[in-house]
């Protein structure tokens, strides 16, 4: 609204005029609402015709622009994470194409980290600034940014019969304290990637299904220029995650269902991180280097380049093996992570992302129409279809185009049912930044041991939980 | 500076009428009363209002968490029971020695080159302006290129000379991130310190290398017995503010290291920053500012008071 | 040192040696810096990596230099360094002026506020100056680092302009007064056209300091739009949204960064060094 900064005086006012115009916006917006719901039904009806109804859905806005002539577009701005894809550039366009100046939905990236998007929410909100309306969400922020009042909740964005189209883990992750505070927009869990032509020279039936397995087989597989093994163990959420999986996979966890911390409850800790450790440092099938891959794409890009048997990686990451430059074009599969015996799936983090509004948005109503633009059934396939971005709603996987284009389609749809999230707690966050993160980051580069690890990560989440 | 004689109390014009006194000081109050004003606004009176702040509990991390006074308990709870603190101390210390031990040493040897007369001296000032200029940001950002595990130059220039047989992730290691954060750092000011030193050489005056010189003293002498001693005022205010800039030091380690691994190279600065805006913890975190705020004045205390470091201010100056 | 002295050949070559070890510590990582903007994207994640830009290859640069919010953030920090250095300057000579050349009771108090000032640590008051801020609504406002930008380079603005004020000759002011010149007039027509080196070198020393301020921007902006340079050089992600971290891109933003620096050290490097040691250096 106010790009050029303009300053003091001039703003306010300029603040005054905006929120009568978004008053008035709004008043018809809500009214938008009702005749959106009779459309939802539509799209079920005709699913493969998707981009209509959803058209639709933004249409009811416009007769504002007639009566109004000078009503200029609200903007909606979108608080959103890195998107690894590029593809939410281009859906933002599509939105704005079809919210026919309405809306002008401005796409703001904060940074590379999940935890860059949360410090920098967390400044806009503390100061109950209205330069963020939509937000994304990774799981956790849900019941941080709900329970310090800084979204507003979903309940109205979405409702009815459209929850059931959810896959329930999704919504359970949008949900504090019985309210949905998110709508999920679009799914991620881990797979194990791996290159077909190199497993199958190496004499291996399959890929690894157990850990032993994994290590066997990239110890036998790499060579001097191509390493073993790649995931992101650097210090922040995502490698934390790769740490977790192997936790949950040695039968351990970080808290139980009542929230008391378990981390220290047997020896699941001390064994997962002594299983990386010796993968890193003993048998070396994973560089000293993936201490410095921050994102999941800097994970990838070894295996992308062919320098790398195996990968621990998002599912969204999938379509860049195809990508131009790829050196391993048809050469790679994704299987379910390994477990400890080998004898089912390993556990998959939840890795959802969700969409929700600002508290101190002065355009909730069509923030909403926004989130509900992009979780729709239609945009979730396209972005799937698109990109290899998973959706939230099951029944994509079972759209025959993208049954068509993605062979593991049924596969993933299993998959999903089954992903564990992290601890639903508002004070997560917290514990992540200034307690599992350092200390996991102490103990892969060994300046304690994982035992000692383990009880200063515990130590550290109690008192956190104490508040 | 010294160039401009000192004032006589007898000189005629100023002495004569007491009026002329007090119009002049009228005059000189009113120049600087904005100043004093911009001074006082935003930042005597935040400190306050921080010491204010820092005697509650402050959580904006919930909706509607009232405040709670504690009197000094969040001084306490940082005093008696805090690791990550005595962490941050640690850490901002072992910079603060090591970074400045090398910069004055290195610096030193800079100025020593610095003051002689040679062709291309304006080359070297250039040269030497460019890491002080730099934004700081802007330098972790070049070193965390430099350092990269697989991709750095620093990891290909020691192995190709033999130095090491492996690539090492440089600010990702328990042992090596700090001193990786101390060389950036005293890339980035030692030429500063030079820059100062060349200056305070300047002013020692050429003869007093002349008698030397008769009397046969080494050059090793005549740095010991002149340069040193009398480049101690220099080197004392040099280190003051140096060392002060340790202690603000945060935005090198939030970019280079992101104060990782762990928790090794998270200094005072970024601790209570994060405390603040992370944790939103407004009210500890504030205690926390303050306590760094006092550590300063003590250093700044003993460095003026104690050893006599001459900062303007520091001692009386129109006398 | 005495330079009348006599020097032996092997001095010469050490001293050469030195003065060569010297620039080539200052500019390694600078070079460094650049030559990994000029890279190939995949160039850069050659390992081991290569000591020269083969191809040498622009994208990097291209692609920054054409990023609206990068060039939003080096108008944002041009704007800002700017104001910061005229108010600055405004209120500082002011006071250095008194300073240096008026008599008046409780001089030493101001300098010791001018002092302490110069010593505080930002993290000291950034909680009061946030929740103040965000109830006047300053928050991504450019004055909310404006203001504090004006008082924190307010002691080396005073320092440096005392120094340079009382280096002026004290005969023309009183011959001004002798003429019946009022005491503004004799600032502003006698002292001000003398100060004008003084105070322009003064400016570029204050530039430099607020284009680099780094902690309440961070902390009072954080709109994408209202970041500055330093501020989007930390944060940078890159241009268009690539599968890996953007060193070449980082590099490039990193230069432009420093860029208008570098010119300022290129042309002024004799005012800054004067400027720099005057200030801090009491003879």
């Amino acid at each position: 609204m106010d790009g050029e900064g303009v300053p003091g005086m001039t703003r306010r006012r300029q603040f005054a005029w905006l929120s009568a115009v978004v008053g008035g916006a709004a008043a018809v917006a809500c009214g938008g609402e009702e005749a959106a719901k009779p459309a939802a039904p539509a799209a079920k009806a005709e699913p493969t015709k998707a981009p209509e109804p959803t058209k639709a859905a933004v249409a009811p806005a416009a007769p504002t622009a007639a009566p109004a002539p000078a009503a200029a577009p609200v903007k909606i701005t979108w608080f959103a994470g890195r998107d690894l894809t590029g593809f939410s550039v281009k859906q933002v366009e599509e939105f704005n194409k079809q919210a026919g100046g309405k809306i002008t939905l401005d796409y703001q990236e904060q940074g590379q980290q999940t935890s860059d998007l949360r410090d920098k929410f967390i400044l806009v909100a503390n100061a109950k600034d209205p330069s963020a309306d939509v937000v994304s969400m990774d799981v956790p922020f849900v019941p941080e940014f709900a329970a310090a009042g800084w979204t507003l909740d979903a309940e109205k964005v979405l409702f009815g019969d459209d929850r059931t189209k959810f896959y329930k883990g999704t919504l359970d992750g949008a949900t504090y304290l019985g309210k949905l505070f998110a709508v999920p927009w679009y799914n991620n869990g881990p797979g194990l990637y791996y290159r077909k032509d190199l497993v199958e020279q190496g004499g291996f039936k399959g890929p690894p299904k157990s850990y032993d397995e994994l290590l066997e087989q990239a110890k036998k597989l790499r060579t001097a220029d191509i390493q073993g093994f790649s995931a992101q163990m650097s210090q922040t959420e995502g490698g934390i995650i790769t740490w977790f999986e192997y936790l949950w996979g040695h039968g351990g966890d970080l808290m139980d269902e009542k929230l008391e911390v378990t981390l220290d409850k047997g020896t699941a800790g001390v064994d997962s991180f002594k299983r990386l450790l010796a993968f890193m440092y003993t048998d070396k099938i994973l560089p000293e280097g993936a201490l410095g891959y921050k994102t999941g794409a800097d994970a990838q890009n070894p295996f992308i380049e062919g320098k790398s048997v195996f990968l621990r990686q998002w599912t969204s990451g999938l379509t860049q093996n195809d990508r131009d430059d790829s050196k391993i074009k048809g050469k790679w599969d994704v299987v379910p992570l390994p477990s400890l015996k080998g004898d089912k799936a390993g556990a998959g983090c939840l890795g959802t992302w969700n969409l929700g509004t600002s508290k101190f948005s002065k355009n909730p109503d069509q923030s909403g129409e926004v989130i509900r633009w992009f979780t729709s059934q239609a945009q979730q396939k396209a972005r799937y279809l698109a990109m290899g971005v998973p959706p939230c709603r099951p029944a994509v996987f079972d759209d025959a185009e993208v049954k068509a284009k993605y062979a593991f389609a049924d596969k993933l749809k299993v998959t999903f049912e089954s992903l564990k999230p992290r601890p639903v707690t508002p004070f997560y966050g917290q514990m992540s930044a200034n307690v599992i993160q350092p200390v996991f980051g102490k103990v892969t580069t060994r300046a304690v041991t994982p035992e000692e690890g383990i009880k200063e990560m515990a130590d550290g989440m109690r008192k956190i939980m104490k508040g | 500076m010294n160039a401009v004689p000192a004032q006589h109390p007898s000189r005629p014009a100023f002495r004569k009428l007491s009026t002329q006194e007090f119009l002049e000081a009228r005059f000189a109050l009113t120049l600087i009363v904005p100043a004093v004003l911009a001074i006082t606004l935003v930042a005597f009176y935040p400190l306050a209002h921080a010491f204010w702040l820092s005697l509650w509990k402050i959580n904006l991390r919930f909706a509607n968490t009232p405040w709670v006074f504690l009197g000094f308990g969040n001084y306490l709870d940082t005093l008696t029971d805090d690791p990550r603190w005595l962490n941050a101390l640690r850490v901002t210390g072992t910079i603060a020695v090591s970074s400045l031990t090398a910069e004055f040493i290195l610096g030193m040897v800079f100025a020593l080159v610095m003051n002689r007369a040679f062709r291309g001296r304006g080359l070297v000032r250039v040269a030497v302006l460019i890491p002080w200029a730099l934004t700081t940001v802007v330098s972790a950002r070049m070193w965390q290129v430099i350092y990269h595990a697989t991709y750095g130059v620093f990891n290909r220039l020691l192995f190709d000379l033999g130095i090491i047989e492996a690539y090492k992730p440089w600010i990702i290691s328990p042992i090596f991130t700090i001193w990786a954060m101390v060389w950036a750092d005293v890339w980035k000011t030692t030429p500063f310190v030079a820059l100062l030193l060349t200056a305070g050489m300047q002013m020692i005056p050429g003869e007093l290398y002349e008698a030397a010189a008769i009397d046969g003293a080494t050059a090793w002498d005549r740095f010991w017995r002149i340069t040193f001693p009398l480049l101690r005022p220099t080197l004392l205010v040099a280190m003051l503010f140096r060392m002060i800039d340790v202690f603000r030091m945060l935005d090198l380690p939030i970019v280079l290291t992101g104060g990782g691994p762990g928790q090794a190279t998270e200094t005072l600065s970024l601790y209570t920053y994060r405390v603040i805006f992370t944790d939103l913890k407004f009210g500890a975190g504030s205690a926390l500012a303050v306590m760094t705020f006092l550590v300063i004045l003590c250093m700044a205390f003993v460095f003026i008071k104690v050893l006599g470091a001459p900062v303007a201010g520091s001692e009386a100056e129109d006398r | 040192m005495g330079s009348s002295r006599r020097v032996r050949p092997v001095q010469a070559l050490l001293m050469h040696l030195l003065i060569a070890v010297i620039i080539i510590w200052c500019l390694a990582p600078f070079y460094w810096t650049v030559i990994t903007s000029l890279k190939q994207a995949n160039a850069i994640y050659y390992s081991p990596t290569t000591y020269l830009p083969n191809p040498v290859d622009l994208a990097s640069w291209i692609k920054v230099v054409n990023l609206p919010r990068f060039q939003g953030a080096l108008l944002n920090s041009t704007i800002i360094a700017s104001s910061v250095t005229v108010v600055s300057l405004t209120l500082g000579s002011l006071c250095a002026y008194a300073i240096a050349r008026l008599r008046f009771p409780g001089k030493n108090i101001v300098l010791a506020l001018v002092l302490a000032v110069s010593m505080f640590p930002g993290i000291a008051i950034i909680s009061p100056l946030y929740l103040q801020f965000r109830d006047w609504e300053l928050i991504n406002n450019k004055l909310a680092l404006i203001l504090p930008g004006v008082t924190f380079t307010l002691p080396v603005c005073i320092w440096t302009l005392t120094a340079f004020f009382r280096d002026l000759p004290r005969e023309l002011e009183e011959a001004a007064y002798v003429d019946g010149a009022s005491r503004i007039q004799t600032f502003t027509q006698v002292i001000g056209p003398l100060a004008a080196p003084g105070v322009f070198t003064t400016a570029i020393l204050l530039f430099i300091a607020s284009w680099n301020e780094f902690l309440f921007a961070r902390t009072f902006m954080s709109k994408v739009e209202e970041l500055t340079a330093p501020v989007a050089v930390a944060q940078f992600e890159g241009a268009d949204i690539a599968a890996v971290t953007p060193w070449g891109e980082i590099s490039a933003a990193a230069i432009a960064t420093t860029i208008p620096l570098v010119i300022l050290v290129l042309v002024f490097q004799r005012r800054i060094v004067a400027g720099l040691t005057a200030g801090a250096v009491k003879g």
